[in-house]
């Protein structure tokens, strides 16, 4: 790899152990997946869940990440032990850290980094807004496949650590989908002639999406067929779970992602898969992501996964208004901070937090504390995001079960206690 | 039987073969704690890795894989070696940062050439993977 006079400074130790060895990781990485060069990096997103001694190893001698840096959603042990007497002695499979000691010095080491502590899993909706074309390192894959099909921003397939070492040194190699080469449509999704995509509600567009990752695999997909006008939030609920089935990050839907004005554009006069998804398709997800059997009881509703756009939360306070949760039942709801404080002007956290739900900046999918919880244990947990179901299904080794379904369906679970088609 | 192939992380090390025919991703399908497969969908449900050569398609899911590979490596369940039919970013990125022998792109497929409980040797630097197929019982 060829790097510039300032990158074989920071590979040759100038700048300390730390900026060394992410230099050096990025380097390696960069190799194997033929890169020629570095590029700057225009926003780094890394995972609150990162072993401290990693944090400490990686960043030796450096005192400031060298590109905007945030944060992801966060599990913080002490704030779950006092608001909701939660005390957990794993999460995420041992991922997540429940030692309130080593929490506080992790974040205190990040904090000192520069990393902004914006505690979510959607960046993009608290004003870090990626452009076309910026250079994105994102831990988090739905903020990866987020930012490149609907925001045209380059986010790669990135990983906890490689999105640390490019906070640190401020550079990723260039490869992969930050290449425009590598930005094509290998695999071509058409709509079905059963299938009637304006009546589509977000679990149906998850489960859809869900399916088209497990045949897509690892390679970038365009869609065709689906309305022009599609919201923002069911773009968001089509693309999150494919890099969960699979290992997708891109996804153009012909005539609403920035590259994808036409077919011709995603195509590139290249040859596609082609296949096609009828309503056969989305019932075989659903099949998949609602594995509770009827008359199941169910104690959990997670709502956020990602964390909630203001217009989600709004729709969210409006089927709330009046109502009350189940007390059998906790309806946990993903937000971030500064979108809760919108929400609090706006009154609708008031009325989600009178009906008795749950607000959190945690993860409420795959790091979702009460799924770790022991008697958590043989649960059944309702979910209207198809990552979240496929992930407490998995962390919490199959004994939760889930329910699959839209918000209305969800919430009605949440008020009582069952779950209803 | 030898296997040729590509570099992905340097090392030595021999073991018993483990081989998922599933794309891996850490998170999820890899208990750090333990060593042992948590998913009942996968094919390797409630077996362990650790102290393994283990063999997979490539990577999948979550981009939290590299930090559950850290973990394991820290109490000792990471596989001894991995080896990789296609490696993609994060399954390298687990591989560089837990510091594991491993290879990719064998000249021939070692989701076929390989079998779970087959005796292997891996040289990453050199990139030959060495096969001693197990007994069979009749």
């Amino acid at each position: 790899m060829i790097l510039t006079e300032e990158e074989k400074k920071m590979i040759g130790g100038d700048y300390g152990p730390g900026v060394q060895k992410c230099m050096k990781l990025l380097e390696q990485w960069g190799e194997l997946f033929g890169a020629e060069r570095m590029i700057r990096v225009n926003h780094v997103h890394v995972s609150t869940s990162f072993p401290t001694k990693a944090v400490i190893e990686l960043s030796e001698g450096t005192n400031r990440v060298r590109t905007l840096s945030s944060l992801h959603a966060v599990y913080d042990p002490k704030y779950w032990r006092e608001k909701f007497g939660v005390i957990l002695k794993r999460l995420g499979g041992g991922y997540g850290t429940p030692d309130e000691g080593e929490f506080e010095k992790r974040m205190s080491l990040l904090r000192k980094l520069n990393f902004l502590p914006t505690f979510t899993c959607a960046p993009y909706c608290i004003g870090i807004f990626p452009k076309p074309g910026d250079v994105l390192c994102l831990t988090g894959s739905s903020g990866q496949v987020i930012s490149n099909s609907l925001f045209g921003a380059r986010a790669g397939r990135e990983s906890v650590a490689t999105c640390f070492a490019a906070a640190i040194t401020g550079r990723t190699p260039l490869m992969g989908l930050l290449k425009k080469e590598n930005r094509f449509a290998e695999v071509l999704v058409k709509i079905g002639t059963e299938l009637d995509p304006t009546i589509l509600n977000e679990a149906d567009y998850g489960a859809l999406g869900y399916y088209i990752g497990e045949v897509a695999g690892h390679k970038n997909v365009a869609i065709e067929g689906l309305p022009e006008d599609i919201s923002f939030e069911y773009g968001r609920s089509l693309l999150s779970p494919l890099p969960v089935s699979g290992a997708c990050v891109l996804c153009h839907i012909i005539g609403v992602s920035p590259e994808a004005h036409t077919l011709e554009e995603v195509l590139g006069k290249r040859k596609p898969d082609v296949i096609t998804v009828d309503k056969k398709e989305i019932s075989s997800s659903y099949e998949k992501l609602h594995n509770a059997t009827d008359g199941r009881e169910v104690d959990m509703v997670a709502i956020g996964c990602p964390h909630l756009t203001i217009s989600e939360i709004g729709e969210l306070a409006s089927l709330l208004h009046g109502k009350k949760v189940n007390q059998n039942v906790r309806l946990v709801i993903g937000i971030s901070r500064p979108s809760y404080v919108l929400a609090k002007d706006c009154g609708y956290a008031d009325i989600i937090e009178t009906a008795g739900a749950i607000v959190v900046n945690s993860c409420v999918g795959p790091l979702n504390p009460f799924v770790f919880l022991e008697e958590g244990a043989n649960a059944g947990a309702a979910t209207n995001s198809a990552r979240a179901a496929h992930y407490i299904q998995r962390m919490s080794a199959g004994k939760t079960k889930t329910f699959y379904g839209d918000l209305r369906k969800c919430i009605k679970a949440a008020i009582n206690g069952r779950w209803e088609e | 039987m030898k296997l040729k192939g590509r570099k992905v992380n340097p090392g030595m090390a021999e073991g018993e073969a483990i081989v998922t025919q599933i794309p891996f991703s850490f998170l999820g399908e890899l208990d750090p704690a333990t060593g042992k497969i948590p998913s009942p969908s996968h094919d390797l449900f409630n077996k362990s890795i650790a102290g393994r050569i283990f063999v997979c398609p490539g990577g999948k899911g979550s981009s939290a894989g590299p930090g559950v590979a850290y973990l394991a490596k820290q109490s000792g369940n990471m596989p001894k070696a991995i080896i990789v039919k296609e490696i993609e970013p994060v399954i390298a990125a687990a591989i560089i940062f837990a510091d594991i022998p491993a290879v990719d792109q064998l000249d021939q497929d070692p989701l076929q050439a390989i079998e779970t409980g087959d005796y292997v040797k891996v040289d990453a630097d050199r990139g030959i993977v060495e096969v001693i197929k197990k007994k069979r019982n009749r």
